[in-house]
């Protein structure tokens, strides 16, 4: 996970409102941050830290809300959607990448010939009818690999379609001073890359 | 507590700050999987028979891994109260912020309820059968 972007010049002396606005700069500085990699649907890492910064975004937009007004409000429900289209295809490389873990396993463990799906007894001698009637050797239908390519597929492509979904609501559709009408929020876009 | 931090002595709200995200972590280690296992029960029950014992191998691996998951947290939340932690942040911040006991409604109890199971698990339970039960009983790795 990405570090957040510090907040420089918080000044506990200084009122809620000036405060609020200088969170919020570091944290749509942050988010727009991103603005580079969402038009790349393979950008698994980069992708999450932008939905980590859309999370930290929303919160400020929360916890300031009495600042931030009816306009705050809107932003808040805005940056949601983005979080929760993220969210999807986080939940989604998570489980591509657990797919895929489990099939090198199987693969690891068809190679050493230690284990099938029908548990220690498949390290016995395979055979012909009899040991297939005994449960010995593992069929065709209980080879796990089976369920798990075709579950790696669909989540490949539940992927996708939750990345196309993502893409129109991306950080470039935020106005980057909509919390702060009539003025500018102090970062230039851009001034930090990801890395 | 982030972008609080530069108003208090980093003394006291730096380790209070850090257990924070701790506890958000063991939370989250076994809160993913129930996530994961619930996807998956889902899953188990709308493939063809052929697809299943793959996703009962997947079962069965997050079922392990929530299980260390939750042992590892239970023994992190535990050890906070045995440093105190509770009566550190009533003190820091308040009342609200302390012991659960102190701060729930009279007759409420915290509890996390089913001991343990997971949502398969449960669901297993409550159908008399499913993919939990299955991995349990014939143990796929």
């Amino acid at each position: 996970m990405s570090r957040a972007w510090p907040v420089p010049d918080i000044d506990p002396d200084g009122t809620l409102e000036e405060n609020a606005r200088r969170i919020l700069a570091v944290k749509m500085g942050e988010f727009y941050s991103y603005t580079p990699i969402v038009h790349t649907e393979d950008e698994v890492e980069a992708l999450h830290n932008l939905r980590i910064a859309a999370k930290r975004l929303r919160y400020t937009l929360e916890l300031f809300r009495v600042v931030f007004g009816p306009e705050g409000e809107r932003q808040i429900e805005r940056v949601k959607a983005i979080q929760e289209a993220l969210g999807q295809l986080h939940d989604h490389d998570v489980r591509i990448a657990l797919i895929e873990d489990e099939l090198n396993i199987l693969g690891r463990e068809a190679k050493g010939g230690s284990r099938a799906s029908t548990g220690n007894q498949a390290s016995k001698p395979a055979g012909g009818g009899e040991a297939r009637a005994l449960g010995l050797v593992s069929k065709a239908e209980d080879d796990p690999a089976l369920g798990l390519r075709a579950l790696l597929e669909r989540q490949g492509a539940g992927r996708t379609a939750h990345y196309r979904a993502f893409r129109p609501l991306g950080p470039l559709r935020l106005r980057r001073d909509a919390c702060r009408p009539g003025r500018t929020l102090g970062y230039t876009p851009g001034r930090r890359r990801v890395t | 507590m982030d972008v609080a931090a530069p108003c208090f002595p980093r003394s006291w709200y730096r380790p209070l700050h850090a257990a924070a995200k701790e506890i958000t972590g063991a939370l989250g280690e076994v809160r993913d999987r129930d996530v994961l296992l619930e996807m998956l029960v889902k899953e188990w029950a709308e493939v063809p028979p052929a697809e299943r014992p793959g996703i009962d191998r997947l079962i069965a691996r997050i079922e392990r891994e929530r299980q260390t998951a939750r042992t590892e947290m239970l023994a992190f939340l535990a050890g906070l109260d045995a440093r105190g932690l509770p009566q550190e942040a009533a003190a820091r911040f308040g009342p609200a912020a302390g012991s659960p006991e102190e701060t729930l409604p009279p007759g409420a109890k915290h509890s996390d309820g089913d001991g343990g199971a997971t949502p398969s698990a449960r669901k297993g339970e409550a159908t008399g059968g499913g993919p939990a039960k299955r991995v349990k009983a014939g143990g796929t790795r």
